[in-house]
């Protein structure tokens, strides 16, 4: 049978220092490297080094005001209830409202960029949306204010249109329930997932929510 | 042993300083090699290997009527540049997709599809095939305007090392002052063996 | 210079690096067959001398999977015609050229799936000349109303399902017109379905 030495713990701080000291110095260089640098960034916290960055504040959404969504700069002009939207487009079915908001985009960036970008943007509460009856759902129909033609396409670098958004609503909403909320987009050079390069990528967070006026028309 | 480690932890460092630079100064996502651009004037035939190439009249508009003759006219945001292209293919069909304009500042700029123009052209052997291309451009990129076409995806990387045309609309500064104010109006055009004659019409105000 | 020894040394590698290329080169051209092999008409099937029939035995992949199309198929006659059929309506051909149609005789079992195909002519310099107006393209081998079966769409389909009243008789003729610029000599007759496999009959 080998004998061996058994050493006890023994109580006191004189003793546990010990066995820090020990502990740390027996350690390699790395190690004690990277404790250090864990160390230090843990010091940073009381002076907030350990807080997330602060997220932009979610501005109250108002008519007439520019935001800069990304690939365009978007002001909604307006928004009302009509009736019939004329020449562009009437409600399907009798006694259906539309709730059209009236749209100015500027393509403010190097290359063409889709309409539906600013489109997709937008969002609404409380609208009382009525589904159109083909597959478009909720989707609002766009048309081209100068000319009441439909329009979905690329918005050429520089060039400036106002578009009406149609929704079809229920005449029952109650307009002062009415939210709208703008979203912007990111620049992804490259997607991760497919490589595609230069794309436009819609934010979670907001750019700007809340209640506007909704002007009712015959 | 240090000498090793250190060896070790330099290569690790060098590995990686290479994958940095690699993959933020090299382009691995655009066009690895650009197109060969064929160069032409308006009324000049540019030579492709696959086609030959000839825009043969460019000008503006405010309006343009639809092939549809109950739609809306379709009004510029900018102004609406027509442009006139025939093309022959040389060894078989081919299709040319998307022409577009490019300014002299190098930006880029798309055909509509509410303008009912064409938005590709194809290109039988031996025989022109004529087409109509619409812009909605602003009117203050009017002047060196190239109107650039190809049989590959403009986009994507697969016009690598392929021809490209290129021609020079000659827009000069006066031509592009007045063009700028136009409030002509023409019918929309696609693409016809026969040649096409822009057509100016007057338009009926619908109810706004 | 390499020391002595390094050759007697590497004896065993030397002869694998070429090999060890060749597969890397292998591995690494993937894209070619979809980008460019594919893409072409590459792949001749069979071909007639001039009057003469073919057998064909086609074999390619639909809905269901791997299948094949068994045919034959002669050049009758090239021929001279006044009037081209464009979209609308029948007219004389532009400036320049002329029409020229090609005249088929099929025969082939009534389930086998020909529709959806291409016919075009190829003159001595090697152009190729397709229908042109292309709304109307893509039967051109089988008769319009007896185009015979439809190819299955989806899982459950039956393979040589036809609509009704669209049966093939077993053999028939069909004409296909082209726009030819003047001067051009036609040689060939080229019949496809799926690229790169393709048919060409010689003309006399």
């Amino acid at each position: 049978m080998t004998e061996r030495d058994v050493v006890l713990p023994t109580s006191g701080t004189g003793a546990r220092r010990g066995r820090v000291r020990g502990f740390v110095g027996q350690r390699s260089t790395p190690t004690k490297l990277g404790a250090l640098g864990a160390a230090l960034v843990l010091a940073t916290a009381p002076f907030g080094g350990l807080e997330s960055a602060p997220e932009n504040d979610v501005r109250p959404l108002a008519l007439g005001q520019r935001i800069d969504i990304g690939p365009f700069y978007l002001t909604i002009e307006n928004v009302s209830q009509v009736s019939d939207l004329e020449p562009a487009i009437s409600p399907e079915t009798e006694g259906t409202k539309l709730l059209v908001l009236k749209v100015e985009l500027t393509n403010h960036t190097d290359r063409a960029e889709f309409s539906r970008l600013a489109v997709e943007a937008i969002g609404g509460d409380h609208t009382g949306g009525v589904p159109w009856e083909n597959d478009e759902g909720l989707k609002p129909q766009v048309f081209n204010v100068d000319d009441a033609a439909r329009f979905d396409e690329y918005v050429n670098p520089g060039q400036t249109y106002t578009l009406a958004l149609a929704l079809q609503q229920d005449p029952e909403t109650d307009l002062d329930q009415v939210e709208f909320t703008v979203y912007g987009y990111f620049f992804q050079a490259v997607d991760p997932q497919t490589l595609d390069p230069d794309r436009w990528v819609l934010d979670d967070a907001p750019l700007a929510t809340g209640h506007v006026p909704v002007e009712v028309k015959e | 042993m240090r000498a090793p480690r250190a060896a070790s932890t330099l290569a690790i460092v060098a590995a990686l300083a290479v994958g940095h630079a690699v993959t933020n100064r090299l382009n691995v996502t655009g066009l690895e090699s650009p197109a060969f651009v064929r160069s032409a004037d308006l009324a000049q035939v540019a030579h492709l290997s696959y086609a030959d190439v000839e825009v043969t009249d460019v000008r503006p508009a405010q309006y343009l009527a639809p092939p549809v003759s109950d739609d809306l006219a379709v009004k510029a945001g900018g102004v609406w540049l027509l442009v006139s292209l025939t093309a022959t293919a040389t060894r078989e069909p081919t299709l040319l997709v998307d022409g577009r304009l490019v300014d002299e500042e190098g930006r880029v700029y798309r055909s509509s599809t509410r303008s009912g123009c064409a938005f590709v052209t194809h290109t039988y052997t031996g025989l022109p095939n004529h087409s109509v291309f619409c812009f909605d451009v602003p009117t203050d990129v009017l002047a060196g305007l190239h109107f650039v076409i190809a049989r590959g995806d403009l986009d994507n990387a697969r016009l690598a090392g392929d021809d490209l045309a290129e021609v020079d609309l000659g827009i000069s500064r006066s031509e592009a002052a007045s063009w700028a104010r136009t409030t002509k109006a023409y019918n929309a055009e696609s693409e016809d063996l026969a040649p096409i004659e822009l057509q100016e019409i007057t338009l009926n105000q619908v109810g706004s | 210079m390499t020391r002595p020894g390094w050759w007697r040394e590497n004896r065993f590698w030397l002869p694998a690096v070429p090999l060890a290329l060749a597969a890397l080169l292998a591995a690494t051209s993937y894209n070619v067959r979809d980008h460019w092999y594919d893409e072409g008409l590459r792949h001749e099937l069979a071909t007639a001398s001039p009057g003469e029939s073919v057998r064909v035995t086609d074999d390619y992949e639909d809905a269901l999977g791997e299948t094949k199309r068994r045919f034959s198929v002669r050049l009758e006659r090239l021929q001279e015609a006044d009037t081209y059929p464009y979209d609308l309506e029948d007219g004389p051909p532009p400036e320049g050229t002329r029409v020229v149609k090609a005249v088929l005789a099929w025969s082939a079992d009534p389930d086998q799936v020909l529709q959806g195909c291409t016919v075009a002519l190829v003159d001595g310099q090697g152009r190729r000349y397709e229908r042109v107006d292309s709304f109307s393209q893509g039967n051109m081998c089988v008769r319009y109303g007896h185009e015979g079966p439809d190819a299955p769409a989806a899982e459950g389909d039956v393979r040589g399902t036809v609509e009704e009243g669209a049966e093939r008789p077993p053999t028939w003729t069909t004409r296909s017109s082209f726009l030819v610029p003047d001067g051009v000599r036609i040689t060939q007759v080229l019949v496809w379905w799926e690229r790169p496999d393709y048919v060409a009959l010689s003309v006399s």
